[in-house]
């Protein structure tokens, strides 16, 4: 689903709770395929 | 109004977030995930640095996305063709989409000439650094061998001229001889041949046209293809014939030919489909594509199926992304190679010109609203993690499945792969696939 659909009710958390964050980037093309509708349409 | 493109799965006792606009997956604990909220939803700082941080990160995407009234209109440039040489071919695959016959229709070389010609002079004009020639599709290229090569040739000699770089593809059923293959192999930078797993499996779906089986003709290619350390595609086509063995497959296939990059696709339901009934059951080919996936990830390798590599985001289909121009051999330009006829009025607006005299000449009509045809903009798909990678799919398949359940049956199952793949990544299990681009 959508973050900004979540409430916080599924998300009650106790003290001993910690912040863990492990974040990878996707592959991406050298040169964006698409930078925005504008930009394609530029580059087409 | 656009909304956010982030979006969050539970898994394993954490929440993966996954932001397609931004090429990236975090998983976080569930009190990260709550600070995150915060952040995005709250419009604030969090306590801890981290979370802020993946936050400004997430937020700022390194695509935009504008709505459909503000968007602006698509200039059309092609400098990436598909030819269809022929539709004449020398096999009779039980799910031809084009249902190609030995007496085929043939494109003449003024034709060809005449589209290489605009795809030079577009780039040349816009300062592109290279043109993409993909000979495939309809029937079989091999069998117009000398019009296969004389386009070839002419393409390489407007590449010498004007200092365009021409990457050229071939698209074959691998039935060649011994000069074919190596004439490929010294000619084209990619080769794409289709062989469907083991040779009975091949053989019953891809016989020669008098019947005869094919496995040891295209067996043969690929092995040539492999001891030159050529890098080259093979395409599987996944019916029920071959489902269930994915694995075994994508195993035998990448231990025989190793410089090969495995493309699965289901079949789309039309030309020799109908009256052969092939099909692709989704259910058991998602099961055995699983399976298939871990196994290639353990050899550090990886499989191709189209709308679930984690790679950019693209905003339509295949060639709709960028209009690529696919020319029929009658001259008519299709903006996708399945859909040939132009009958009936879904298929009629796929038709966006025709290859003359003085040129290539286009109808605007049709080219503005393939152009406008792009995902974000598809109310159905609005809410799905996965349409700015499946760019909302195969649209010759849409048109042809049989029914909404069908069309589901396939969305369902794109959806299903991609996030097997999204997860497997945060998880630290598959490096995202640096090998499988295409």
């Amino acid at each position: 689903m959508r973050l900004e659909d979540m409430g916080f009710d599924g998300l009650v958390v106790d003290e001993e709770s910690e912040v863990t964050v492990d974040s990878r980037s996707m592959r991406t093309s050298p040169v964006p395929l698409v930078c925005s509708i504008d930009d394609c349409g530029q580059e087409n | 109004m656009l909304r956010r493109e982030i979006y969050v799965f539970e898994h394993r006792g954490k929440f993966v977030v996954f932001a397609p606009l931004k090429s990236k997956v975090a998983t976080v604990s569930r009190l990260g995930l709550r600070e995150l909220l915060k952040c995005i939803q709250d419009d604030r700082r969090s306590d801890f640095a981290q979370i802020s941080d993946l936050a400004d990160d997430l937020l700022s995407p390194n695509c935009t996305v504008r709505d459909r009234a503000s968007a602006p209109e698509r200039r059309f440039h092609p400098t990436y063709a598909r030819l269809i040489l022929t539709t004449r071919c020398n096999l009779r695959c039980i799910y031809c989409y084009s249902a190609a016959e030995q007496r085929g229709l043939s494109m003449p070389s003024r034709t060809a000439e005449t589209a290489i010609d605009v795809l030079f002079d577009n780039a040349v004009r816009d300062g592109k650094e290279s043109v993409t020639l993909e000979i495939s599709g309809g029937g079989e290229p091999s069998t117009e061998w000398a019009l296969l090569v004389s386009t070839l040739r002419y393409a390489r000699g407007r590449e010498a001229k004007t200092g365009v770089k021409l990457l050229a593809k071939v698209s074959t059923n691998g039935v060649l001889d011994e000069e074919g293959i190596a004439w490929l192999a010294d000619n084209v930078d990619s080769v794409q041949l289709s062989l469907d797993g083991f040779a009975a499996i091949q053989n019953k779906q891809r016989p020669l046209a008098n019947g005869a089986p094919s496995f040891d003709r295209v067996s043969r290619t690929a092995t040539v293809l492999n001891e030159r350390k050529r890098s080259f595609v093979i395409r599987t086509t996944v019916t029920s014939e071959n489902a269930h063995l994915l694995s075994e497959i994508v195993d035998f296939l990448q231990t025989q030919f190793d410089h090969a990059l495995i493309h699965l696709e289901p079949v789309t339901t039309c030309g020799r489909c109908t009256s052969t009934g092939c099909q692709t059951p989704f259910d058991e080919f998602r099961a055995s594509l699983k399976k298939a996936l871990r196994s290639a990830w353990a050899r550090q390798k990886d499989i191709y199926l189209g709308g679930t590599p984690l790679t950019s985001p693209q905003i339509g289909s295949c060639g709709l992304c960028d209009l690529t121009v696919v020319v029929l051999p009658s001259g008519e330009i299709t903006a996708c190679p399945v859909i040939s006829s132009f009958d009936e009025p879904r298929s009629a607006a796929f038709l966006i010109g025709r290859v003359g005299a003085a040129g290539l000449s286009f109808d605007k009509g049709n080219v503005a609203a393939l152009a406008s045809s792009v995902v974000a903009y598809w109310e159905e798909c609005d809410d799905c993690f996965a349409k700015w990678h499946c760019s909302g799919g195969c649209l010759a398949a849409r048109i042809h499945a049989e029914g909404r359940a069908a069309w589901e049956a396939r969305c369902s199952f794109v959806r299903d792969v991609f996030r097997f793949r999204l997860l497997a990544l945060a998880d630290g299990r598959w490096d995202g696939g640096k090998e499988a681009v295409r």
